[in-house]
């Protein structure tokens, strides 16, 4: 990593630190711990997507299974937070692994439907599973409860609980990046039968990058349920799914730090168009569009590109 | 018995023609259009306000599919063109956005609220046929997807547009190489399958809700139709279409709540077994 | 003298099409051996299933005295068996040294390791420097493969394939493209590797295969025509009739 850009992300993070002190104001702290957990879920997404070259389209049922697991644990059984959290993760877990597995058998085009439609079966589930997950209407009035003895209600200390799981998720992510793990999945998104022909079993490596995947949009889940105080279907549904691509894509993917912007970015967006109209879908599919076209290596490629021409200078 | 088999034959004909227009264009551009149900969702849609307008239902079937093949024409040169010499990546990821803004112009048009799709009269009846009492409707679509199917298939096999279209979809450099306007196919053959996505929902759109969900369920479906039968082949298409249509019969009659599942654990099964699908191919992607 | 690498009655069919029918093929002590054949011969069929990239429809293909016939590709790829591609087929956004490492590091630790950096594996890095000298690509370690001359990513196909710990190496037409030079060198580069590591070659350049081969085998639709030393397949009369007289 580039010095300049450690420098750089020490001193973001310390601003993020100190915000809510020297800036107390609750709307932006709301909107940065949504920044922050889907952050977290989509720097999971880009390992799977950015460095694997695995689009999956089923990412938003991980989400919801964690939500679901931790609102119940929370709300019914009155479980730390912590706990219900780290049994989101076992639970999401097992299922990336059931899911996983079956995708992987196939690859690329077939895999990216089968995704979308395992998705879709996890939320018909908590449509159907009204005993469970309280159907449609979905479960209210989930507590922040506690995390490790420290109580979680307000919201300044859930932004840090949040903060502090993505610096340390994406700082984990870094290391998975440059281990020898990390060159195989890069290897197995640029040329996969090549890797193979160099005697990896790529399967395997695609199966626990796919569980990666899965635990962190699990946490994210998990984090999302409490922040929100309720859960629903509405967290499977593709169009969360859609969301994670779209932020990796247009933060830049492949980068780990892309996915963060692309979701500070599609966050932030979303606010201010949506003040002015309901219809901001149709204004996100377009630049969405737009990036596939014409900006394909995202904003983290664009602000790559301006420092390189600076530097040619 | 025999009432819902005839019903499963047509949600089987309808999803026939979605996946038959998904797999034209990706047996020649190796994309899958996950647009495909937005698609067939705009179909519906804008066929109800042609009926609406015009009173005319015959009409609006022979104008919805033409201009949902204009759309897809267009969505081509403008969109995914651009795309062919990067990884199928982008070109897949493009489709998804498509259906993003698809999907939010239809809400804006139409708003969320289900469409009351009148049912045209002469849809009204039920004909005998060996004792089993069957909707006119129903008769309506079997009918017409074969006689459709059987059309396609002669175009495709005798006449020279079709063949030029088999022929750039098993080998496009070489057909470039004869002479063949590669581009000029690719735009026709991918207007041609959203044309029969557009069919499909403005024929669907009589019995079917008209609501913003649809192009979601849709899609599903069909994207199980095509794994199940095997990407790029027709024959797979048909025999996943027939299954799948008979399973959503059988199964919203019997285990109303479960069908979905019983559909996604066949595909689950079908798949562990032959992850190619029953007569997929070996596609080789550059 | 035991083949390093044999077939018997391989087959392949495509549909009613036959690519390759009943080719009993060995491989022995020889360091060079030779496939040549005209366009569709089944030269780069017979590689793809030696590589277990594709299935046989019939027969057995044996390596080090194991039957391999129904093993997956990357396994034998870690009993040794490497392969260059016809076209070009490496890592076009890593760089000619990260390239030529993930080959390395297969053989000494694998993958399954997530915690400490690539960087910190001195045996593998230095691995990876000796294969990149004995290629020479030294000068453009550092450089991003995808944007390399034609010539030098030919080298590096060969190069990766090299760093996978190789016993045996299956060239596809690695002068494919390449100048007059370029094929020197090349040239060269694979009686070095020979020393050491049997070479299985596909090459159309007929000066190369008679300078350099030790043993030739000629495959004509989809059958073995003739084998042996360059200059009985000279003088072979069906050979050239088939062949070398076109």
């Amino acid at each position: 990593m580039k010095s300049v850009n450690i420098v750089i992300g020490v001193i973001l993070a310390v601003l993020l630190y100190l915000f809510p002190i020297i800036s107390p104001s609750s709307f932006l702290t709301y909107l940065l711990t949504q920044i922050f957990i889907f952050g977290l879920f989509a720097i999971g997404y880009d390992l799977l997507l950015g460095y694997t070259g695995m689009l999956s389209f089923g990412q938003a049922g991980l989400f919801g299974i964690g939500a679901y697991t931790c609102t119940i644990l929370v709300k019914n059984y009155s479980c730390s937070l912590s706990l219900a959290l780290l049994i989101a993760i076992i639970i999401t877990c097992g299922a990336s692994i059931v899911i996983g597995f079956i995708s992987i058998q196939t690859s690329g085009i077939y895999f990216a439907m089968l995704t979308l439609v395992f998705g879709q079966l996890i939320y018909e589930i908590s449509l159907k599973a009204v005993k469970l997950t309280g159907g449609a209407d979905g479960i209210v009035g989930v507590p922040r409860s506690t995390f490790f003895f420290i109580d979680m209600s307000s919201d300044s200390t859930f932004y840090y609980l949040t903060l502090s799981l993505l610096v340390g998720f994406f700082l984990l992510s870094r290391i998975l990046i440059l281990s020898p793990f990390g060159q195989v999945l890069r290897a197995i998104g640029a040329n996969e039968e090549r890797t193979r022909l160099l005697g990896y079993r790529t399967k395997n490596f695609k199966l626990i990058v796919f569980c990666i995947s899965g635990i962190l949009a699990g946490l994210a889940g998990g984090l999302f349920a409490p922040f929100l105080g309720c859960s629903a279907p509405a967290l499977s549904h593709w169009s969360i799914s859609g969301d994670v691509v779209m932020m990796t894509l247009i933060g830049g993917k492949g980068t780990l730090i892309g996915p963060i912007l692309g979701s500070a970015f599609i966050h932030i967006l979303k606010d201010v168009i949506g003040s002015y109209t309901e219809y901001w879908m149709i204004i996100f599919g377009l630049i969405f569009v737009i990036f596939v076209l014409l900006v394909p290596e995202g904003i983290v490629g664009l602000l790559k590109s301006i420092v390189s021409t600076k530097e040619l200078r | 018995m025999e009432a819902l088999f005839i019903y499963g034959l047509t949600i089987g004909a309808l999803l026939f023609l979605l996946a038959l227009g998904l797999t034209l264009i990706f047996g020649l551009l190796d994309v899958i259009n996950f647009a495909h149900g937005a698609l067939y969702m705009l179909g519906a849609y804008i066929g109800y306000t042609f009926v609406t307008i015009i009173g005319n239902y015959w009409v609006t079937v022979l104008i919805v599919p033409l201009a949902l093949a204009v759309i897809g024409g267009l969505i081509e040169i403008i969109a995914l063109r651009p795309l062919y010499k990067k990884s199928i990546l982008y070109q897949l990821l493009l489709t998804f956005g498509l259906t993003l803004i698809i999907h939010d112009l239809i809400k804006m048009f139409w708003g969320t609220n289900q469409l009351p799709f009148e049912t045209p009269e002469i849809f009204y009846g039920a004909i005998s046929i060996f004792d089993v009492l069957i909707p006119n409707y129903r008769i309506f679509v079997i009918v017409f997807v074969t006689f459709l199917v059987i059309a396609m298939g002669l175009f495709l096999q005798k006449t020279k547009v079709g063949i030029l279209i088999r022929a750039s979809s098993a080998n496009r450099k070489m057909a470039a190489a004869l002479g063949v306007d590669v581009k000029r196919v690719f735009t026709g053959t991918f207007a041609l399958g959203t044309g029969l996505a557009g069919l499909s929902g403005i024929i669907a759109a009589v019995t079917f809700p008209v609501n913003p969900g649809m192009g979601a369920m849709v899609l599903v479906d069909c994207f199980i139709v095509v794994v199940l039968g095997g990407l790029g082949s027709f024959k797979g298409a048909l025999l996943g279409a027939l299954l799948i249509g008979e399973a959503r019969a059988f199964g919203d009659y019997y285990l109303p709540e479960y069908a979905s599942f019983v559909i996604y654990v066949l595909m689950g099964c079908v798949l562990l077994l032959r992850p190619r699908g029953l007569f997929g191919e070996m596609r080789v992607h550059k | 003298m035991k083949d390093i690498l044999s077939t018997k009655l391989l087959t392949k069919k495509f549909g009613s099409f036959a690519a390759l029918r009943d080719v009993s093929f060995n491989f022995g002590s020889e360091r060079i051996h030779s496939v040549i054949g005209p366009n569709g011969a089944g030269k780069t069929t017979l590689f793809n299933l030696i590589t277990g990239t594709i299935p046989s429809t019939s027969g057995a293909i044996y390596f080090q005295g194991k039957e391999i016939t129904n093993k997956r590709d990357y396994i034998r790829s870690r009993m040794g068996i490497a392969r260059s591609f016809q076209i070009t087929n490496i890592f076009p956004a890593f760089t000619v040294f990260e390239n030529v490492r993930l080959g390395v590091q297969s053989v000494f630790i694998g993958g399954y390791k997530f915690f400490a950096g690539i960087d910190n594996y001195r045996e593998i890095t230095e691995r990876t420097q000796e294969i990149i000298e004995f290629t020479n690509l030294t000068h453009l370690k550092d450089r991003e493969s995808g944007i390399l001359a034609h010539g030098d990513q030919r080298n590096l196909e060969i190069a990766i394939a090299l760093a996978g710990n190789a016993k045996i190496l299956l060239l596809d037409e690695p002068t494919a493209g390449m100048s007059r030079k370029e094929i020197g060198e090349t040239s060269n580069l694979m009686k070095k590797i020979s020393d050491s590591v049997p070479v299985l070659l596909v090459e159309h350049r007929m000066d190369i295969i008679m300078s350099i081969s030790d043993i030739i085998t000629v495959l004509h639709e989809g059958q073995i025509l003739a084998t042996g030393t360059p200059a009985e397949i000279k003088s072979n009369s069906t050979v050239k009739k088939a062949y070398l007289g076109e």
